[in-house]
């Protein structure tokens, strides 16, 4: 079955600019729109779905940053980037401050442009790691829903180096029988320390100092049992985001 | 005030005796005096003399003094000058600089659609396709550097470890296979304290300079010494070197001998260099090479 291709919304008020742009992506077949001002721009995201959104930041009517702050609102996933000729700009801070993934400095480099398309489209594999097999289960149903690929570990010993490295992000118990999660995110930071690592836990109390441990080697955050799904969804946007934002060569610290 | 009237009234009295004493001395009839009457006019005389001398040591030392002073005021004038003409320019070439990325986003864009889609192209097409790509990324380089002027961010400055930025920027910018490169810095250097992407950026362009001015090899040598709380660096290079009558304005804007080129590389680098309160020199000797040398402040410095 032939994938699905990503709609993509390219705003420009240089309309050789949003032209040109939109029929690369055409070429490299993709859906595009374009939209000249901000406010069409505003409008297309009312009436149409879009994957992904590039767009300048000094428009005449309604700027980019106004433009994102509007339509996040309302469709806060949809990842935003940045195409500007002033990338020290105040505006740019203000519009990264608020969650655009990135700022590209005009010329674009298309081909770098290609290759986050490429990984936008992909879907993250995310390993969970719980000796409860009914939690485990019932999450994994849950991200598959989302669109994740998922792997479930519930046998710590079944963890190994391939696993984690085929992976995006690794759910972690911090209690697995007689093996402590921080003994496994100490393994796992060894060898890829850039792994984000979320940590999961239903003793809040018990396990507050290895908690606080893990989160000094940078495990990722820690959420308790019972936990909202929504909470973890929400991070797993934000590291992808982070992600994407890394892969166009913005730096996080 | 009353202390300058005073002097006033003392010079005119004195001038007045002087006068009184040149016409007394016309009227005696020198051969009608006695010895001890000419000895003593003969002291009087001698000190007169004394008088005068020390006048006119006094006179050279103020000339001296306004040579010095003028000179110096020369100088601040200058480089008022040097930083004026940076400011307009860096005004200019930011409106510019921005103006001149949209066109060029757009020209870019339209080369890489032609070059995906003319897939039956001939080969002197695609080359042409292939030249157009490029000469916008070497203007794109211009536009940035020129953007480097523009650009008043303020420093912000941290303890910086010299060798570690050093060796980063080698390991980034390697050198051409026939200059050697080597570095000289002592384990026991302080920090220096400056904001690091700038000093980065200076050090960066003195490091390329010096690549450029070797085009027939040669070796880059970078030495790293301490003095007085202040981190010298020297850049020596076995290159072309610099005409001594260019000596004086290579730190100027728009400066340069290379044959593409812009000038701005050591004026930008000058700047950034004194925002961190450092300095930045440069000695030549035309077909033996230059030796650039920057010196920044540790903490202690301040």
């Amino acid at each position: 079955m032939k994938e699905e291709a990503l709609n993509i919304l390219v705003v420009d008020d240089d309309r050789r600019m949003a032209n040109t742009l939109s029929d690369i992506l055409k070429v490299k077949g993709y859906n595009t729109e374009v939209a000249y001002s901000g406010r069409g721009a505003i409008n297309k995201v009312e009436s149409c779905s879009f994957d992904f959104i590039l767009t300048d930041v000094k428009m005449p009517d309604i700027g980019g940053v106004k433009f994102y702050k509007k339509i996040k609102v309302r469709k806060p996933n949809i990842p935003v980037v940045f195409m500007t000729a002033y990338s020290t700009d105040r505006l740019v801070k203000e519009g990264l401050d608020a969650g655009v993934v990135a700022t590209l400095t005009k010329p674009l480099d298309i081909n770098l442009i290609l290759s986050f398309l490429s990984m936008l489209k992909k879907e993250s594999t995310i390993v969970i790691v719980d000796d409860d097999p009914k939690f485990t289960k019932t999450l994994a149903g849950i991200l598959k829903n989302r669109g994740f690929i998922v792997i479930e570990v519930t046998d710590i010993l079944n963890l190994n180096d391939n696993l984690v490295q085929n992976s995006k992000i690794v759910l972690l118990d911090m209690k697995l029988g007689s093996v402590n999660g921080l003994d496994v995110l100490k393994d796992i930071k060894k060898k890829h320390p850039d792994m984000p690592v979320i940590l999961i836990t239903g003793y809040r109390k018990e396990m507050s100092q290895s908690i606080k441990k893990a989160l000094d080697i940078k495990a990722y955050t820690c959420l308790y049992k019972p936990f909202h799904i929504e909470k973890l969804l929400e991070v797993l946007v934000e590291i992808k985001k982070k992600e994407l934002g890394m892969l166009l060569g913005r730096s996080f610290t | 005030m009353v202390r300058k009237r005073n002097i006033r009234k003392q010079f005119n009295q004195l001038s007045s005796y002087f006068k009184e004493l040149v016409t007394a001395y016309e009227k005696i009839d020198k051969r009608k005096l006695r010895y001890k009457e000419f000895k003593d006019l003969s002291n009087m005389v001698n000190k007169y003399k004394q008088v005068e001398e020390e006048l006119e040591k006094y006179s050279k030392n103020l000339k001296e003094m306004v040579e010095d002073r003028t000179k110096k005021l020369k100088e601040v004038q200058e480089e008022l000058i040097r930083k004026e003409k940076l400011a307009v320019l860096g005004q200019l070439s930011g409106g510019v600089g921005h103006e001149l990325r949209n066109p060029l986003g757009v020209i870019s864009n339209a080369a890489y659609f032609l070059k995906e889609t003319l897939t039956d192209a001939d080969k002197t097409t695609k080359e042409y396709l292939d030249i157009i790509s490029q000469e916008v990324i070497n203007a794109e380089k211009i536009v940035s550097s020129l953007l480097d002027l523009s650009r008043t961010k303020p420093s912000e400055r941290t303890e910086v470890a010299v060798s570690e930025l050093i060796l980063k920027i080698l390991d980034k910018k390697h050198s051409p296979k026939d200059i050697k490169v080597t570095t000289n810095i002592p384990k026991d250097i302080n920090y220096i304290f400056v904001d690091s992407s700038q000093i980065s950026q200076v050090l960066t362009n003195l490091i390329t300079n010096a690549y450029q001015a070797m085009a027939d090899g040669g070796s880059l040598t970078i030495n790293v010494r301490e003095h007085k709380n202040k981190v010298h660096i020297d850049i020596i290079d076995t290159g072309c070197g610099i005409p001594k009558k260019d000596m004086e304005k290579i730190f100027e804007p728009l400066y340069t001998t290379k044959a593409r080129g812009i000038g701005l590389g050591l004026s930008v680098s000058k700047n950034l260099v004194e925002a961190n309160n450092g300095s930045i020199k440069a000695e030549s000797t035309k077909g033996k090479g230059s030796t650039i040398t920057v010196i920044l402040p540790t903490k202690e410095a301040l």
